[in-house]
């Protein structure tokens, strides 16, 4: 084996999600966490005994992002304004992506997610930063999902995320989100068009 | 929390396979090798992403199964130091905290990454900071913490060869393990092992900072 490249891309925690439920949904897996209540329980039609492990990491990896409300599925205009915002002050990559994971909504969780805050950006800057995510990811994660229900996410966001790859590579600065585009159709199937029938 | 590598490997195709198309079995024999799996140095392999491109089947003599070269991307769990990750308290000791995430349960925040002004107390087996005179806030079991990635430990674990006494290959700087009792198998040591800390604004039980 050879790592061509150890590190060719970063991940945001909702893509990981996102595909984590492909996953599920290729192999007929139900966890009750994470399962998609559309799907029938079918025969299974290859032995997925041998993929025990992938099944492990996909329901402990889903719990997870599910118990901590890393799945607020994002509108691509939406990503993209909110990274036209960030671009305008120096993050790094990494912060920017780390802002992106976990919505900071006080100044004392920004403080954490971005080193030495204090001398870089001064006050305004950061309540900025903080206001751009509050009107871009409105507080209603207590409440519930008001932007969707929780069967749309997958045939809603399939095309989103393609939308957000081309706005991406105009910014020199921007996150590199995961290549939608390329992603190679699992099992013959073409990735876009499936979720979007299963999910209706 | 996650990155994407680009691999390349040789792939073992066996021939009950074969009556799938080629890209589902090599999916599958890729998943089978290294989902939740450790790559040294590299971390810990979630499932592969997609494939880049797939080699021609190579045979070999007095095998029947066909071999592939195979190019592909891995999600891959690596966080950089210096990242915040959110996890459960699992144990406390004396030594430190135990955390896991539950995909991932090799956490360890030493004592002297705690928090300043903070001890352990024997009875409740929690630690404890004292913020100041008055406040005293509790890290008990099952709470969920944030916590700064400060180190990455990756342990080589050799399987043991015929000689007995080969020990695997250390590459940590400190010992990851002050407070665990010794291993009886030198093996035991996992793979993979972050050391966090707990002790800037923001950092600690989630429910103190909202």
């Amino acid at each position: 084996m050879k790592i061509e490249v150890a590190r060719e891309n970063f991940l945001s925690n909702y893509e990981v999600y996102k595909y984590m439920l492909d996953i599920q949904r290729d192999n007929n897996w139900t966890f009750t966490l994470a399962a998609d209540p559309d799907t029938k329980p079918k025969k299974r039609k290859r032995t997925t005994d041998s993929l025990i492990d992938l099944e492990i990491i996909t329901r402990d990896l889903s719990g997870y992002l599910v118990k901590n409300n890393q799945t607020q599925s994002t509108d691509p205009n939406t990503f993209v304004k909110m990274m036209q915002g960030l671009n305008k002050f120096e993050l790094e990559k990494i912060e920017k992506l780390q802002i992106v994971n976990y919505l900071p909504r006080s100044m004392v969780t920004l403080y954490a997610l971005i080193e030495e805050c204090d001398q870089r950006f001064d006050e305004d800057q950061c309540s900025e930063m903080l206001e751009l995510i509050s009107t871009l990811f409105p507080v209603d994660d207590e409440e519930g999902d008001d932007e969707e229900g929780d069967g749309e996410e997958g045939e809603y966001d399939e095309e989103g995320m393609e939308g957000v790859e081309p706005a991406g590579e105009d910014e020199d600065d921007g996150v590199e989100v995961a290549d939608e585009l390329e992603h190679e159709p699992l099992y013959g199937k073409v990735a876009d068009e499936d979720p979007k029938e299963i999910d209706e | 929390m996650f990155q994407l590598t680009v691999i390349s490997d040789l792939i073992r195709i066996p021939p009950h396979l074969f009556n799938l198309p080629t890209e589902a079995s090599v999916l599958q024999e890729l998943n089978q090798k290294y989902a939740n799996k450790v790559i040294h140095k590299l971390g810990l392999v979630i499932s592969i992403w997609d494939i880049l491109s797939i080699g021609d089947g190579l045979l070999k003599p007095g095998d029947g199964a066909v071999f592939v070269n195979v190019k592909c991307r891995l999600v891959v769990f690596k966080p950089f130091v210096g990242e915040v990750l959110t996890g459960y308290i699992e144990s406390c000791t004396s030594e430190g905290i135990k955390v896991n995430m539950d995909f991932f349960n090799d956490i360890w925040i030493p004592k002297r990454f705690m928090f300043q002004d903070s001890y352990f107390s024997e009875d409740e087996n929690s630690w404890i900071w004292k913020m100041d005179e008055e406040n005293k806030l509790y890290l008990d079991i099952n709470e969920k913490i944030n916590f700064r990635v400060e180190e990455e430990v990756f342990c080589d674990v050799k399987p043991k060869g015929p000689n007995n006494s080969e020990t695997p290959q250390d590459t940590n700087k400190e010992d990851a393990k002050d407070g665990e009792v010794e291993q009886p198998k030198k093996d035991k040591r996992p793979p993979y092992t972050l050391i966090a800390s707990c002790q800037t604004d923001g950092m600690g039980c989630v429910s103190w900072w909202e």
